[in-house]
């Protein structure tokens, strides 16, 4: 079901009236079917960007994307993709259900296997809501129905944009159990966007740290975390291990050289 | 429903109405008076011109009625179509709109005349008249509607590979219909205006040449009949689009149009 992510020596430069914007510099990335992986960056450091390339919403200026052996144009056009904005982007005229099955109608019911939408909205705790319009739920609520209307499809690369950015604390944290278990249970390759140090380090396999503008990928730290997840295990040594690991590819050695004495005992974990 | 909602009924409607009824009384005792200009007749007056004459109200108001209505469909129509048109050729946008601005910022007494002299003079010369006057928000409408939907929504149909047919379907259409029926509720009342101005150049039947004749005769009561069918047809208008308006969309969306 699951497709490996492969970019291939990508930049993309965008024309402004005056000047041209180096977004990405070669990036480089492979992500192996089936695995979570986390970008984490500064913002306008080429994230969405990155995104968009791989969904085929825009094309690279320079290198190649490949999605299980193919190229994007391709793979979005057998719905490989499932996308999830950074705001929910829910058609306000149609029920929580109707959202769900938005890609059933542009597809054809019957033309490809997809996912129950009672079952969906049942893995997405929707139960009750089907009939209810988008302003009537909370902001939680309604990203989760987007999470429910990219798995619609059974896509076999998810792509999430700071899904949760815009959520409050303690509605991010639990909306990041029921991702991972989501994607536990439907098997995707999936590649999350944040700019949160520890929910990259607590969701993902792998996170792959970018620079600044011109945006490329300065480091890469893999996460040794059992799964599934427990908010336990965000207390261990490796989960704070990782943690330093990813704040030193963001902010190189300036953040280290303050703490060298404390170097394994954090004193500040960033919150979500 | 709920009493945030039954009194923002209340204020709506009710209190206008209240005030109305208030003036109107208070004309009516001054007149009984005396003691307004001779010009003013008491409301009375006005209301039983349509007692005494039923026959002079509708085979007034249903001419009026008719060449409105067909222009205001007319004007739809092509409001519609050519909004469209804007919006998938980006480079007709800017003449379609400036076109649009031109017709509706010439004064109808001005165009009549000319419309008169190129179509002969019947009925069809206040239809048009009633389309070119109501067609501008409905252009409007159309226009700011298709082009409402969000960058994400339309990369979230680009993801889905919806086809250009399926984007317009589940997409732009129904986000362009808030705006589209704010535009023909707006211009509903500009068709009415427009086909009595239209009428005063040169029509034997209709609210317009009702007044006209009322005002060459001197008759006061009937030059203020034909003022109160007016704004009476004006309204309906705009009452019954707001009706349509508030049946269509089921969710919440209120829009701004702007010109
Ligand atoms: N469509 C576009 N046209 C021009 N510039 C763009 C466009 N999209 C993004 N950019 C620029 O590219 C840079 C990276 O943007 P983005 O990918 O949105 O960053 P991030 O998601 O990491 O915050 C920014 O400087 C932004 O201004
Ligand atoms: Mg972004």
């Amino acid at each position: 079901m699951s497709k490996d992510l492969r970019v291939f020596d990508v930049s993309m430069e965008f024309t402004r009236r005056d000047s041209n914007v180096l977004a990405l510099d070669r990036v480089e990335m492979n992500v192996p079917a089936g695995r979570f992986v986390s970008i984490i960056g500064p913002s306008g450091c080429g994230k969405s960007t990155l995104l968009r390339l791989i969904a085929d919403v825009m094309q690279p200026s320079a290198g190649r994307v490949a999605v299980g052996g193919r190229s994007p144009a391709e793979a979005r056009r057998e719905h490989e993709f499932g996308f999830v904005f950074q705001s929910p982007t829910l058609l306000p005229w149609r029920t929580v259900l109707q959202n769900i099955e938005l890609p059933l109608d542009i597809v054809g019911r019957s033309k490809r296997p997809h996912s129950s939408a009672r079952d969906l909205i049942e893995l997405v705790g929707l139960k009750g809501f089907e009939s209810a319009l988008p302003p009537e739920l909370s902001g939680g609520m309604q990203q989760r129905a987007a999470i429910a209307r990219a798995l619609m499809l059974r896509p076999s690369v998810l792509l999430l944009d700071e899904p949760f950015g815009a959520l409050d604390e303690i509605t991010r944290q639990r909306m990041n159990l029921e991702l991972l278990r989501i994607w536990a249970e439907t098997g995707t390759t999936a590649l999350l966007v944040t700019h949160s140090i520890a929910e990259a380090v607590f969701m993902s396999d792998q996170v792959l740290v970018m620079s600044e503008r011109p945006g490329r990928i300065t480091g890469i730290v893999e996460v040794p975390l059992a799964r599934p997840r427990t908010l336990d295990m965000m207390r261990s040594t490796a989960f704070f291990e990782c943690v330093n690991r990813v704040r030193d590819g963001l902010f190189g050695v300036e953040a280290h050289a303050g703490s060298t004495e404390h170097h394994d005992m954090p004193l500040v974990v960033e919150a979500y | 429903m709920d009493v945030a909602k039954a009194k923002s009924a209340f204020s709506k409607v009710a209190l206008p109405m209240g005030v109305l009824v208030a003036i109107l009384c208070a004309a009516q005792t001054l007149k009984y008076f005396n003691l307004l200009p001779i010009f003013v007749p008491g409301p009375w007056d006005v209301v039983m011109q349509i007692w005494t004459s039923p026959t002079l109200v509708s085979s007034n108001v249903l001419p009026t009625l008719y060449k409105a209505s067909a222009g205001y469909l007319i004007a739809a129509i092509v409001a519609v179509c050519a909004g469209s048109l804007a919006v998938l050729v980006r480079m007709l946008y800017g003449p379609i709109y400036n076109f649009g601005v031109c017709i509706n910022s010439v004064p109808i007494i001005a165009t009549a005349p000319l419309i008169a002299l190129t179509m002969g003079n019947g009925p069809q010369v206040q239809i048009a008249i009633a389309a070119l006057a109501s067609q501008f928000p409905m252009l409007v409408g159309t226009m700011q509607g298709l082009r409402s939907a969000d960058a994400r929504q339309l990369e979230l149909m680009h993801v889905l590979s919806a086809s250009k047919l399926q984007t317009l379907r589940y997409l732009l259409a129904p986000g362009a219909l808030p705006f589209m029926l704010a535009g023909f509720k707006i211009a509903a009342p500009s068709a009415v205006l427009g086909a009595i101005t239209a009428e005063w150049v040169g029509a034997d039947r209709g609210i317009g040449a009702l007044m006209l004749y009322a005002l060459f005769s001197y008759d006061t009561p009937k030059v203020w009949l034909s003022v109160l069918l007016t704004c009476a047809l004006a309204a309906s208008g705009y009452g019954l689009m707001a009706l349509v308006q508030h049946y269509v969309l089921w969710w919440d969306r209120d829009v701004e149009l702007e010109s």
